[in-house]
Order: structure tokens, then sequence, then C-alpha cells
């Protein structure tokens, strides 16, 4: 299945800064961000004091072997794990000493995720999927923006649908809504077309790049497709718990 | 759906979010709802889980509130007057003033006693069965009742042979009572239809009451004082007062007591508790008069029932707290299937305590639906109680709507489901959000303090649930800490148990058993609430039945053989030599008598009875009439323990008497003590100079008081007497001691134990009822813990299905299993029991403890059929599932 996406892009919202007026902070920072795992006798060694500076509106791909610890970092950057050692830094400000409660906040403004297995709620339709962030953030325009988003991602008449009676691009695209909803000034997304097929990995991708230019956020995608990656502004590569620059 | 935003869509404040916002109730609510949406297994388990404890904490309250409610409603039928003054004696010239001055008052005159009835021998017709028989007889003197009505059947003028009904107030009972005249000189009487049967008696025919020859003028139906169904000696007999005249059974000796009913013209409360005033200001402090108002309706059965349901209340509420285990072991397994969900959803910014809020929510909110459903269950069950307690509590008695019951059923059960929703919920805390990345991230951090806050909020609802039920805040901690100790100890005891089982699962059992021993031993099996639960109801039921069959075998069991079976009073002491030889014709054995002054402790020490009464343990020594003896030989039974001579018993100049060690104490005399007592208008001063123990286990004839021979011998008195009956000649001897001496009252002590042991057989058959709650909550929650791991043991079918197991074998693994479980239950049940009831038997009831082999197999066996019946009948859906299908989701 393809998707056209042709209508108007999603204006940011009031509370997005300008994008000259946060040039200045990057959108993500890590820096020296270390994580041991430990498992069983061992200490398994992720991330190695890795530093990494995205700016607002970048698209960057993370590309590395299964198990370097893209997902890590990943979890790592939106305040879902927590590092060994190090920092990280959203809109300049630091995170590691931020509450469950207080990062459950930040996440709720600011960060936006898609999984490379959906993650739908499986007892919510696709159209409560994409409201549930919204009214989570009390949004008087919940559910027209909803019914705009599943539009645009191509879904506007399957709203009713339960995830387990869409098809896993459409569940992707369902969470590509749900993601973007609330307007994140970040976006991060791991492995996002990892579980379907080319083709319709390939759609999917594209209404994720489209979304995120028309939205004007910063994007991070982790992923192992080559074509993918290529779509990206700029390219790493995850090995040994460090980032090279990748082409 | 209200999903309507109140906020225009268009306001800026719209998409700003307040960093302090807050989950939205309607937000939550809706939440829940799609939370609840295709989980009816959920619901239906959790409704399981609350409504078996819920209902029968509503029943409880319910028939409590029911009979509370309808002797409040019937009281002053039940008091059958305004108010009413209980006396031994007669009211006396002061008193009987006060009540004729009271204001429009009208009075009447009840005297009630037990005593012997008999058959004439001039009653025509053959009569194989009883000839004599122990009656309640109550006479009456005046124009009862006030209210209500006695109901009664005659024979109508017309001379037809069918009895009519009528009440006492189409047809006044004086008027039943006198002689028809024209030469029939007997005065009417009437008699319960239980006594027209037994002694094969018709209206019209003679019955001897005592000394009086009356004649049945009716059948006794109702009376409105008399409650039915509680302990009775005997069929009623209402007689008027010249008749029991003439009986002699209202004599010196006899257990009569006296009612002086009183109606008033104004019967407003003000006016009866200004009559109470009155009467009160005569009689003072004389402890012999108690005036009650039919406002105290019944006291000691409402008291009773007070009791009743203060103890039932406290199994009902056993039954909700093994539905409490369900429910936290429900909540364990529910969010385990939401762990995704709940990652997910602090992936996008929902906070901690905002998912736990709206865990708890919805658990507050499945704890209310179960509760209510419950609780009308519970209202429904009331009606069936006055089946299962048929004669014992009258439909008419029962109210379905009780409101107060049903609130305390549904505080109950979302107590219950909350404080047990509690400690599982904590888990939501700690669900990693990135878990959404890493099926295997480690949990986040757990807080100590939150731990134990919620543990002690346990400990505090369940204490707090507990003495509300018990009505007090001690026996709710005693409950509390009960239940603690019990659960601690089947807790421990499955533990030892699986990890015995995870021992025995070597590969030199057989294949079924290592399956079943394993599925057992293994972690996480999801069956050990269901254990805890069925463990802990079984126990309780198992507890009861035990306590219960050693109390009813042995009120059931034979006398001892050297126990008179016995007791013959209000004997004059020239009748004794005659009725001894009956007694010995008869066949008896163990013939004793003593003779009985019936007197009063006038002071101790010089302190007089009235001061005493205030402070001694022993009240009501000092406000009735004693029974005493004089002998000069104690009996073989009594052992002296302390003597002021210690050649002689009665070596003492002064008059002496021996006093039962335990009385002693409770009256506070010792050898030394002066003891100075009243009877027949004459003063006694006697110094107490020996203390005896007694051994009240032989049913001899024993007395508190034993005083020196020479004393008493000219008051008033009468004689007591004790035999050994031969058995199945009770009856004729009875008969022959009625025929020539009708002023004496046999009681026959197996009659009377064999009406105790019925009673309790119906009370103790409502116990188990209750207390099958329990089981059926536990077997409730096993159900729940199969079905919903019905996936994951899907999976186990469609790999044992796919290794090549057919669905036979697969159920015998299955079968096995919850075999175990049923079997590891029973076994710490049986243990936990044997112990509990050992202790309540031997030390409580101190009754010799008897093995139940029977009984301790029988609930073995009941235990494991029904753990495997229940358990395979919830696999149902997982041995049902194709194996394909599930290797596919894989």
């Amino acid at each position: 299945m393809t998707t056209t996406v042709s209508r108007p892009s999603i204006v940011p919202g009031p509370r997005d800064p300008a994008p000259d007026q946060v040039a200045a902070t990057p959108a993500l920072e890590a820096i020296a961000l270390r994580r041991e795992l430990r498992s069983g006798e061992r200490t398994l060694l992720i991330l190695d004091d890795l530093d990494l500076v995205v700016p607002h509106g970048q698209l960057l791909a993370i590309r590395g072997p299964s198990g370097s610890g893209k997902s890590t970092l990943l979890a790592l950057l939106a305040g879902l794990d927590r590092p060994t050692s190090g920092s990280v830094r959203i809109d300049g400000e630091a995170i590691e000493h931020l509450g469950e409660d207080e990062l459950a906040r930040l996440r709720r403004r600011k960060v936006g995720f898609v999984f490379q297995s959906f993650h739908l709620l499986p007892n919510l339709t696709a159209r409560e999927n994409v409201l549930l962030p919204l009214e989570l953030q009390g949004a008087g325009d919940a559910r027209q923006r909803a019914s705009e988003l599943l539009d645009q991602v191509g879904l506007g008449e399957r709203g009713h649908h339960y995830p387990s009676q869409l098809s896993g691009g459409e569940q992707q695209r369902v969470a590509l809504a749900r993601a973007f909803a609330p307007r994140p000034r970040r976006l991060l997304a791991d492995e996002p077309t990892g579980n379907l097929d080319s083709r319709t990995g390939a759609a999917v991708l594209a209404t994720l790049i489209e979304l995120q230019r028309s939205s004007h956020s910063t994007l991070v995608l982790v992923t192992h497709d080559e074509q993918v990656a290529a779509a990206a502004d700029r390219r790493v590569f995850l090995a040994d718990g460090k980032l090279h620059e990748d082409g | 759906m209200s999903e309507a935003n109140s906020r225009p869509a268009d306001a800026p404040a719209a998409t700003a979010e307040a960093p302090r916002a807050r989950l939205r109730p309607s937000l939550a609510w809706r939440y829940t709802r799609w939370e609840l949406r295709g989980s009816l297994g959920r619901v239906v388990y959790w409704v399981l889980c609350l409504a078996v404890g819920v209902s029968a904490v509503v029943s409880i309250a319910a028939l409590a509130s029911s009979l509370d409610g309808a002797i409040r409603r019937e009281a002053r039928s039940l008091l059958a007057a305004d108010l009413a003054i209980s006396s031994q004696a007669d009211l006396g010239e002061e008193l009987a003033r006060a009540v004729a001055e009271l204001p429009g008052g009208r009075s009447a005159e009840l005297r009630e006693t037990v005593g012997l009835v008999a058959r004439s021998s001039r009653t025509p017709g053959e009569h194989g069965g009883a000839r004599s028989l122990l009656a309640e007889l109550r006479s009456i003197d005046g124009p009862y009742p006030f209210y209500g009505e006695v109901e009664l059947e005659v024979l109508p003028r017309d001379g037809a042979a069918e009895r009519v009904a009528r009440t006492s107030a189409e047809l006044p009972l004086a008027e039943l009572f006198v002689p028809l005249g024209d030469g029939d000189e007997r005065p009417g009487v009437l008699a319960a239809s239980d006594l027209l049967n037994q002694l094969g008696l018709e209206i019209g025919d003679d019955l001897l009451v005592g000394r009086a020859r009356t004649r049945i003028a009716g059948v006794l139906i109702a009376e409105p004082d008399r409650v039915p169904g509680l302990l009775s000696v005997g069929p009623a007999v209402l007689l008027g007062a010249e008749a029991f005249e003439q009986s002699g059974l209202g004599g010196f000796g006899n257990f009569s007591r006296r009612k002086t009913l009183i109606a008033l013209e104004d019967s407003s409360t003000e006016s009866i508790a200004a009559a109470r005033q009155t009467l009160q200001a005569v009689i003072g402090d004389d402890p012999s008069y108690r005036v009650e108002t039919y406002e105290d309706a019944q006291p000691l059965i409402r008291e009773g029932l007070e009791d009743l349901e203060e103890f039932l209340g406290l199994v009902a509420l056993l039954s909700l707290l093994v539905g409490g285990v369900g429910i936290a072991q429900g909540v364990r397994t529910w969010l385990s299937s939401r762990l995704d969900a709940i990652a997910v959803l602090k992936c996008i910014g929902m906070r901690p305590r905002e998912l736990f809020a709206l865990y708890l929510g919805q658990a507050v909110f499945l704890g209310l639906i179960g509760s209510v459903i419950g609780g009308v269950i519970g209202l429904l069950g009331v009606l069936l109680v006055p089946i299962i307690l048929a004669g014992l509590v009258p439909p008419d008695a029962i109210r379905i709507w009780q409101p107060l019951a049903f609130l305390r059923g549904i505080v109950l059960g979302v107590g219950t489901a909350t404080a047990f929703a509690l400690p599982p919920l904590l888990s939501v805390l700690r669900v990693p959000p990135s878990r959404v990345f890493r099926r295997d991230a480690e949990p986040l951090p757990g807080s100590r303090a939150l731990d134990a806050l919620v543990l002690v909020a346990l400990v505090v609802a369940v204490t707090a649930l507990a003495s509300w039920q018990a009505g007090s805040l001690r026996i709710g901690a005693f409950f509390f800490a009960g239940v603690a100790l019990t659960v601690a100890l089947i807790g421990l005891g499955n533990f030892a148990l699986t990890r015995l089982a995870q021992r025995l699962a070597t590969e030199r059992r057989s294949f079924w058993l290592r399956q079943g021993l394993a599925a057992v031993g293994r972690p996480g099996g999801g069956t050990l609430g269901a254990l805890t639960a069925l463990g802990l109801g079984l126990l309780v039921l198992l507890t009861m039945a035990l306590v219960q069959e050693h109390v009813q075998d042995e009120l059931a069991a034979d006398l001892p053989t050297d126990a008179p079976s016995a007791f013959l009073i209000n004997i004059e002491n020239e009748q004794w030599p005659e009725i001894a030889r009956i007694l010995e014709e008869g066949g008896a054995s163990r013939i004793d008598s003593a003779p009985v002054v019936m007197a009063r402790i006038a002071s101790i020490d010089d302190r007089p009875a009235d001061e005493l009464a205030e402070e001694r343990e022993a009240r009501w020594a000092f406000r009735r009439e004693l029974r005493l003896t004089y002998q000069r030989e104690l009996p073989a039974d009594n052992r002296v323990l302390r003597q002021a001579d210690p050649d002689a018993l009665w070596g003492d100049p002064r008059p002496e008497v021996s006093v039962e060690e335990e009385f002693a104490r409770e009256i506070g005399v010792d050898v030394g003590s002066e003891l100075t007592l009243q009877t027949g208008g004459e003063t006694f001063d006697l110094v107490v100079s020996s203390i005896r123990e007694v051994d009240w286990q032989t049913f001899g004839i024993n007395f508190f008081l034993v005083v020196e021979p020479g004393v008493l011998e000219a008051v008033p008195q009468s004689r007591l007497a004790a035999a050994r009956l031969p058995d199945g000649g009770e009856q004729r001897i009875q008969d022959a001691v009625a025929q020539q001496f009708p002023n004496v009252t046999v009681f026959r002590i197996r009659q009377l134990l064999d009406r105790v042991v019925g009673l309790m057989r119906q009370l103790s058959f409502g116990m188990r009822v209750l207390g099958s709650f329990t089981i059926l909550a536990g077997l409730a929650i096993l159900a729940g813990a199969v079905a919903t791991s019905s996936a994951q043991r899907g999976r186990q079918v469609a790999l044992l299905k796919t290794l090549g197991m057919a669905r036979a074998d697969v159920l015998r693994v299955f079968g096995t299993e919850y075999a175990l479980v049923g079997a590891v239950a029973a076994t710490v049940a049986t243990l936990g029991s044997l112990v509990l009831a050992w202790f309540a038997i031997t030390r409580g009831f101190e009754i010799e403890w008897t093995w139940r082999p029977l009984l301790l197999a029988g609930s073995f066996v009941g235990a494991v059929s029904l753990a495997v019946t229940v358990g395979l009948l919830a696999s149902r859906r997982a041995l049902r599932v194709p194996p394909v299908e599930i290797l596919r989701e894989n």
C-alpha cells in the first residue's frame, strides 16, 4: 500500500519555540554516556562514554549490528533508562537527576516514540490510541486533531478498529499518528520498519519523514536498514559502545 | 460517550500543558472503560471472589437486622404488656399497691414453672405411650394478654368434632379456665398439641397437672410472649390461677417465677417511663424484682442475637478475606498481562502515580461491581434462612430490604478489594518504561517506605473491617492476629510442601505424578493464592466440624454409667420412703436424696448482701434464693481442701457451713468467715468451717453450701432425689411417680440433652453452610487462577500435544496437578484444624479428644476431588486449543 500525504502539513503548536530561538541549544545531547548491564556474574559494557549532539530539525539515523546498544541509547536519550554515568540533555536540560514523575512529564511534552513492534495498546481502538496522549496533555482540540492525524496517515476510515484488526503497516501508521499527536519537538524511532515487509516499510518511512519535515521536529531513527538510513540528514554507526560518523 | 471537551478548541491554553496538570477524572474513567473492554473473564473472576464473601456478610447482617426488627416491631406483643415486673416471690403489699395506683393501670399476674402433667387413669381408651411428661406451666390471673393474641383451637358449641381456631380476643382465657359446671368441676386448661399427641388425649379429657385434675379446654397454638423454637423443656400448658394453686406445683422448692404484666391507659413512651420510675422507686435496690418495659423487648434474646451476629459476621468476613487473597492474585496476573501497555503509557508521558491511581481506581470499581452483586445475592439469600433453620426463624420475620446490611457488605467488599489490591498494584510503579525496547529491562527500584506503608494499610484495613464486624477493636485485633498467623502457617506449609514436591519429582516417579509435582513446585505457578484460599476455607470448615462433632457426641453420648439419669424435685420429706420404693422396684440404681432448703445470704462478716452484690464476683448469689442442704457426711465426690478443725468436719460448737471452693472464692468467704442465712423468716448465723472441692462431672447431688445437721431441720424444706433409671424403664417410673405423687417433678437428663443436641444440630448446620462459603471462595480463586493462566496453559497443552500426548494424557497431567493442589491445601488445613480443634475441644470445652478418621479422610478426599473438578472445568479452554494455533502465534 502506498501512501501519499496530500493534506496540509501540521503546523507547529503555539508552545513550540521557533527554530531560530533554540538554534543555539541542541535538541538532544549525550555527554560521556556510559551504560553497563549486569548479566549474571558478568558486567557488559553497552555504551562506552559516548558523545552525541543532535541539533533541532535534524533527521539522524543510527545504525549498528544487533546487540550493539542502539535501543539502549534510544532509551537513555528519552529518559526511559538511567545511565551508569554521563549525562543526557534535552533542550539543554540535564535529565539524570529527574524523578520518574518529572521524566514522565518531560516525555509528555517533548518526546515522541515509534517502536519496532508498534506497541499500540491492544484494548484501545486506533483512534483511542491516538487520542490518549492528547488527552493526557489536556489538549482541547484532541478529537479533531486525532481525526486529522488518522486522515494524514491514511487511516481516517479505520479509527474504530482495534490493533488486532489492522495489518502491521496500518498499526505502525497508527503508532506514527500517536507519536506525532502531541506535537513533540523530538521523536525517537526504534526500527520503525523492522517488522514490516519492504514495500510497506517504505510507505511507512515516507509517512514518517513527511510528518517530521512538516512539523520541523527532530527525528532520531535507529535502523540497520541501509535504505532507511539513506533518507537521513546524518548517519552515525554504533559499534563497541562508541558512535562513528557513517558516510 | 461524553468525550466533548469543555474547553473551546481554539483556546490557546488548550494545547499548552500546564506543568502540574493532573490526570482528569473523565480520562481516567474512559481509560477504565477501555481497560475493561473484552475483560469479561476478569470481571467475572472479581465478582466471584468478592460476591461469595459479601453475600455472606450481607446475609448475616440482614438476618440479624431482620430478627431485631421483628422483635422491635412486635415488642409490645412480645411482652404482652407495656411493662412487667419479674420476681421469684410475690410483689408484697407496697409494690402491689404501687401497681394498683398506676394511672389507668391494669395488671395480670403470671406464674411460670415446669412440672409433670399426666394422663388420668380414668381417661377412657387405650394408650400405649407415655402417661406423664414434663411441661412448661403458666398460670394466668387477670386479663392476659394486653397486647397480641393467644391463638388456640376449641371444639365448637354445636358438638361438631372438628376443631375451630380462635384467639384470646374472641374467647377470653378466663372463660376457658372456669369449670363447665353441671357436675363437671374440673378447671379448664389449654395444652399444646404436642402434649395431647404424646399423652393420647383429646379436648375434654382429664389432664392431671400436679395435684390438680383439670379438663383440656382447648389446644394452645401460640402465645404472643413465647418465642417459638427456642430451647424449651416441654410442651406448654396455660391454666388459671386456681388450678395452679390446686396443683401444688407453685409451691416451695419449685423453679417458679412470677411476672406481673401491666398495661397503662396512656401507653406512650413517657408514661411508661414514668410508671417504671414509680415502681423502681418502691423496689429500691432490692435485686429480686426486675422491671422491664416493652422497649427492652426480650433483652436476652437480642443480646444473644448480637453475639451470634458478631461471631457469624466474622466467619463471613473470613470468606471475604479469602476472596481478598484471590483479588491479590488476580491483580498480579492482570498486571503481568499489562506490563507492555504500562510501559507504553509511561513512554507517552503518563506519570507512575497517575498509572497507579488509574489501576487502583479500576480495582475499586471492580470491587464495587463484585460487592453490589454479592450484596444483592446476600439480601436474597436471607430468604433461605427460614428454610435452613426451620422452626427457629419464622419466615414472616424476614425483611429482604436491609439497606444498612447492604451498605455494610459494599463497604467491606470494596475495602477488602482495595486493601488486597494495593500490594500487587505497587508493581505498576516499578514497570520500567525501557521495556518498550527491551523485554528484559530491569524493574525500577521500589521504595521500601511505600512497601511498608501499603503493608500497614492492609493490616489496618483488615483489623478495622474485623473490628467493625465484631463491634470491638479488641476482637478485631485478635481476629486479625489469628488470620495472619494462620495464613503465615499455611504459606509456610505450602512452601515446605512445594519444595518437597520439587524434590519428589525425580525420574523414578510415574510420568503423571512427575509432571504434576513439577507443576505444583514450579515458581509462579499461580496456584499459591488458590492454595492459601482453599486451605484457609477448609481449615475453618474442618475446625468447626471437629468441634461441633465432639460437643454433639459428648452431649449425645450415654451418660456415665455411674451417674444418675434423672432428678426428682419437690418431694415432701414424708413421701420419700414410698418414692424410693417406686424407684427401687422400677429397677433404678444409685438412688440418693438430700433435703433442700431455700435460703438467702443476708450478710457475710456483718456486711449486708446488698453491699456485697456490688463488689463480689457472684452477684447473682446475693440476689436470689440459694438451694442448700444439711448432712453429716459429705458425698464421696466431695473433697475437703481446708477445714478449721483438722479432726472433725463439724467440730465447732457454733453452727457450721461447708462451702464449695469456687463459690467461696466468688462470694468472698474462707474458713472462719461468718455467713448469715435467711430462710422461712428466720436468720441463721453460721461459721464457715471448711472449704470443699466438688467433682461436678459425676452429676451427683451437690450443693455450694452444706450446713451442719441440727440447724435447719425445722424450716420449710423439700427433698431432692437422684437416681439412675433403667434404660426403657424411665417413662414407666415417671408415670408411676406422677400417678401417686403429682406434686413431684421428674427431670430426665437424657431427654433434656436430646433437646439441646437437636437445637445444636440445626444451628451448626447453618454455621456449616456459612463456613462452606470460604471453600466456595477458595474454589473460585482456583478456577480463576487456572483460567487466567489459560493462555500459558494453552501453550503448554499445544506443546504437549505436539510432543505426541493425547488429550486424555494432557487431562491426566492437569488432573494430577490439581489433585496435588487440593492435597497440599487439605494437608495443611487438616494439620491446622487438628491443632485448633484440639485446643478448643480439650481446653475450651474440656471434652476428651477422639480421632475422627472418617471426617478427616472425607474432607481430604472432598477437597482433592473438588480441586480436580474445578481445575479441569476451568482448563477447558486451554484443552480445546488446537496446537497449531498456539504455535503459529509464537
